[in-house]
């Protein structure tokens, strides 16, 4: 498939099918609702496959490496199907949250997976180019090496500063103001927004410091500067990082237990539902 | 990477996992039914929510089972059971039938068609002969929810929609709201625009509707005031008679009138019998038939009675004439047995014509008002030689037809037998020979003195008098539901023999009970209105409750704003009776019935089951 192709399916033929689906969908209901349609049991079925396709990764996987099929594709038929399954619970439930504690705890858990789904939708898109944008370019799982590696080296630049020159401004100065900012990560809030304020506060720090240095030990505190920076950088790919795992750990387990709870719910429906002689 | 999808797959597994335990700890637990139970009950139902199986059965599967076994017992697991819901909820003979009717006997109406798979999925049943409750009526649904509220929609389930709302389409309303004639023959026309206006009554009449009709206690319907409170004002007179220029009395024991010369002309034995068809025309009163069809032979005789003219025999056949004599003589016979065992006597005749017993409350109602002494007097007045004529007579003796005129003059026509007794009889001395003259004793009477006990206007309030002038004890009503009335004319209906009914049921009889009260194919309709039960039943597709619509009424017009009184008159069994209004106008009612102020679903007006 061509890129134009593939675009054109992606910006107008999926949100196309998946609008005119819903549309159908609530206009059905419209038409039949509160008649003796039983539009709960119908709706209930369709949400079982809807949420089988959705709750299966396992399967999808497979299929994925069966068919060769990009996991791009599924990633966005997940996407469409659970919007699809955001308007078949719509009308399941008559946009009220049930009355039964099971059902009820059901419909809130989807409604927070639903929205984490949203959420995703957006961590997917922008997370990565994130990621892709900071300069340190380094793997999820090297971040904590890379930042210890960053705090020995702003401690080395201070001491050697020291022995050199027998001044410690730039230590006490580090010591004093800077040596929190290495240490642990910090300010992932900050990051994950993507401000600068941080950036802008420890720069703000250093250049006031070296308005009352000698030229060393300006240089000395440039080098900290760029080493800062290296650390924010890090701070802020770790601030991704763990957004985006956050957000599919949470995502998982609403679905785990979303999962639970819907079987119960068919099976306690399927048992109870129903007249007899 | 596989390390953090193996994380995930394992914190996954955990969560299903403890979600799993969770839900099975709270099955376990004393909240299992809270647990499966999807919602609250609706108000009427809320006090069997730790019942489930009262509503619902036991499952058969494996999952019922296991819920069971988690639960415990009380946690019944199935679908519900139609038979529980009638237990409590009666719709008749055909609960799961269509709107609880046979459904061979429904009118189809714009029915869809059925048997396609999506109108089946769609719609969750098969036919229309075993609806289940829950395809209407949707518990757990919270504690505000109302189960019996239903949409249009829901009635188009089966129904195709034929008109797009009350306001626009809807047919207009057709004999509505009265189908049937009333049972209270009141001609509300005449009498809010001729007798109410009326200078005489003006007083005495109600100042509007609510003066005769108050709201039921449902508010549902307008009652009917009591006779008492509405229409004695007026009508008393009628009842008690004293407004009546005839009969303000009902003769139930009469002697009735016979040619006595044809008859004595004709042969055979009459005796003396002291009403003569030349000097008076009393017929048969329908309560003597009632007591003359207890002889063996009174059904046929009667017959042949009733095509005889008992006031001019000259020209009656020989059949005729025996079944003349023969009342004669069963009259006599059934006064002697009255005069010797009273009430019992009338009773086991009237239980032999009726081929029932009669209970003592009947019984009482019909006879415990006639006095004795009165009766006694009469018959000795009457029939003086009543006991020595009908020895002769059982014993086959000739006897003479000998009448007394009102004046207490004799007369005789000689007995054409050509028995020897009769020449004695016929003799210069007509009171002569073997027979003692029955009136002998009596004081002689003076010319025009014909009535010689207090009559009918004596009993100005009511009860038995002795009318000499006509040869009968009669009764006068003691005023509204007189149970005499009421009694025999209830027996009689229940009889299935008219005449009493016919004689009480004369809008002129004494007592005018069907000027007012209609005559219905069962006898007369005492109450004034139907159970507030059978008018719900007469109309039961359709419901209405007056209280709301009260106050929209027109400040001059009143109730008229909606009842415009029109009469009707329609004959039912010979009689008038009135339907007092024109038809409502379905506008009226569009007027307020719109979606957005008091709402025009079709269950406001219409019923889903019909019992």
């Amino acid at each position: 498939m061509s890129p134009a192709a593939a675009r054109v399916l992606r910006c107008w033929v999926e949100p196309a099918v998946a609008l005119l689906v819903a549309a159908a969908l609530l206009l059905w209901w419209m038409v039949a609702e509160a008649a003796l349609v039983r539009i709960t049991t119908l709706t209930g079925w369709i949400l079982a496959v809807l949420l089988a396709f959705l709750l299966c990764n396992a399967p999808r996987e497979m299929l994925l490496r069966i068919t060769r099929v990009p996991a791009r594709f599924w990633y966005r038929l997940h996407a469409w199907v659970g919007i699809l399954t955001g308007v078949t619970v719509a009308i399941h439930t008559g946009l009220h949250v049930p009355h039964g504690p099971i059902e009820a705890l059901a419909t809130l858990l989807f409604i927070t997976t639903f929205l984490l789904g949203i959420v995703g939708l957006w961590v997917s898109q922008s997370i990565p180019l994130r990621i892709a944008s900071i300069p340190t370019a380094v793997e999820a799982g090297a971040i904590a090496q890379h930042r210890r590696e960053v705090h020995q080296a702003v401690e080395e630049v201070a001491l050697r500063h020291a022995e050199s020159t027998g001044d410690d401004a730039v230590a006490n100065a580090y010591d004093r103001e800077l040596r929190q900012e290495f240490e642990v990560p910090r300010h992932r809030l900050a990051h994950l927004i993507n401000t600068s304020r941080v950036r802008r506060g420890i720069d703000r720090r250093i250049t006031a410091r070296q308005r009352r240095l000698n030229e060393p030990a300006c240089a000395a505190l440039e080098e900290i500067r760029r080493l800062a920076s290296a650390k924010a950088d890090l701070d802020e790919l770790e601030a991704c990082h763990a957004f985006r795992n956050t957000w599919l750990a949470t995502h998982l387990l609403c679905s785990s237990m979303l999962g639970v709870l819907v079987v119960f719910h068919a099976v306690i429906s399927l048992t109870y539902a129903g007249g007899a002689p | 990477m596989k390390r953090a999808v193996r994380r995930r797959r394992r914190m996954a597994g955990w969560a299903v996992a403890v979600a799993a335990g969770l839900i099975c700890l709270l099955l376990a637990s004393p909240w299992s039914e809270r647990m499966v139970m999807p919602g609250e009950l609706s108000p009427p139902h809320a006090t069997l929510t730790d019942r489930c199986d009262l509503c619902h059965q036991q499952g058969s599967g494996a999952v019922a089972r296991a819920i069971g076994s988690l639960g415990g017992d009380h946690l019944v697991a199935g679908p519900v059971s139609n038979n529980q819901c009638i237990a409590c909820h009666d719709r008749g003979r055909f609960p799961l039938a269509a709107h609880s009717v046979d459904t061979g006997n429904l009118s189809v109406h714009n029915l869809r068609d059925e048997g396609s798979f999506i109108v089946e999925l769609a719609h969750g049943y098969t036919d229309h002969e075993s609806l289940s409750c829950i395809t209407c009526h949707r518990e757990h649904r919270g504690e505000e929810s109302d189960i019996t509220t239903f949409s249009d929609a829901q009635c188009q389930a089966c129904h195709v929609q034929r008109f797009a709302s009350f306001s626009k389409g809807h047919p207009p309303f057709e004999r509505y709201p009265f189908d049937t004639p009333q049972r209270i023959a009141f001609d509300h026309e005449r009498h809010l625009n001729v007798h109410f206006a009326d200078e005489e009554f003006r007083d005495r009449a109600p100042t509007d509707c609510r003066g005769c009709h108050t709201q039921s206690g449902d508010g549902r319907d307008m009652t009917i005031g009591s006779y008492e409170n509405t229409c004695a004002a007026c009508h008393a007179d009628d009842i008690s008679g004293a407004g009546r220029a005839g009969d303000r009395g009902i003769p139930v024991f009469s002697l009735p009138a016979v040619d006595l010369r044809a008859l004595g002309d004709a042969g055979g034995a009459v005796g003396h019998w002291p009403v003569d068809a030349r000097v008076i025309e009393t017929p048969i009163s329908p309560f003597l038939k009632l007591l003359l069809r207890a002889d063996p032979r009174g059904e046929a005789q009667l017959q042949v009675l009733s095509r005889t003219n008992l006031l001019n025999l000259s020209d009656a056949t020989e059949e005729q004439h025996a079944a003349a004599r023969w009342l004669l003589w069963t009259t006599r016979a059934i006064l002697d047995d009255i005069r010797s065992r009273g009430h019992v006597a009338i009773t086991d005749r009237i239980e032999t014509t009726l081929r029932r017993p009669l209970d003592p409350d009947t019984s009482g109602a019909l006879l415990a008002g006639l006095p004795g002494d009165v009766l006694v007097e009469a018959i000795g007045r009457w029939l003086p030689d009543l006991e020595a004529e009908l020895e002769a007579y059982r014993n086959g003796e000739p006897l003479p037809t000998l009448n007394r005129s009102h004046n207490g003059a004799a007369d005789s026509t000689p007995d054409t037998s050509g028995d020897d007794l009769a020449g004695d009889l016929l003799g210069d001395d007509l009171l002569g020979g073997d027979m003692e003259d029955p009136f002998a004793d009596q004081p002689e009477r003076e010319a025009g003195d014909a009535i010689r006990t207090p009559g009918e206007d004596w009993v100005a309030y009511g009860g038995w008098h002795l009318m000499d002038s006509s040869w009968g004890i009669h009764y006068r009503p003691v005023g509204h539901a007189d149970p005499f009335l009421r009694a025999w004319a209830d027996v009689a209906a229940s009889s299935g023999r008219g005449t009493i009914l016919d004689l009480i049921a004369e809008p002129d009889a004494p007592g005018a009970c069907v000027k007012c009260h209609a005559r219905t194919s069962t006898g007369v309709a005492w109450r004034s209105q139907r159970t507030l039960s059978s008018t719900r039943l007469s109309r039961p597709w359709t419901h209405f409750s007056h209280a709301p619509h009260l106050s929209l009424t027109d400040a001059d017009d009143g109730c008229r704003t909606c009842h415009v009184p029109k009469t009707f008159n329609t004959r039912v069994n010979g009689h008038t009776r009135f339907n007092s209004f024109l038809d409502i106008n379905a506008d009226q009612c569009n007027t307020c019935h719109q979606p957005e102020r008091a709402g025009n679903t079709c269950l406001q007006c219409h019923n889903y089951h019909v019992r």
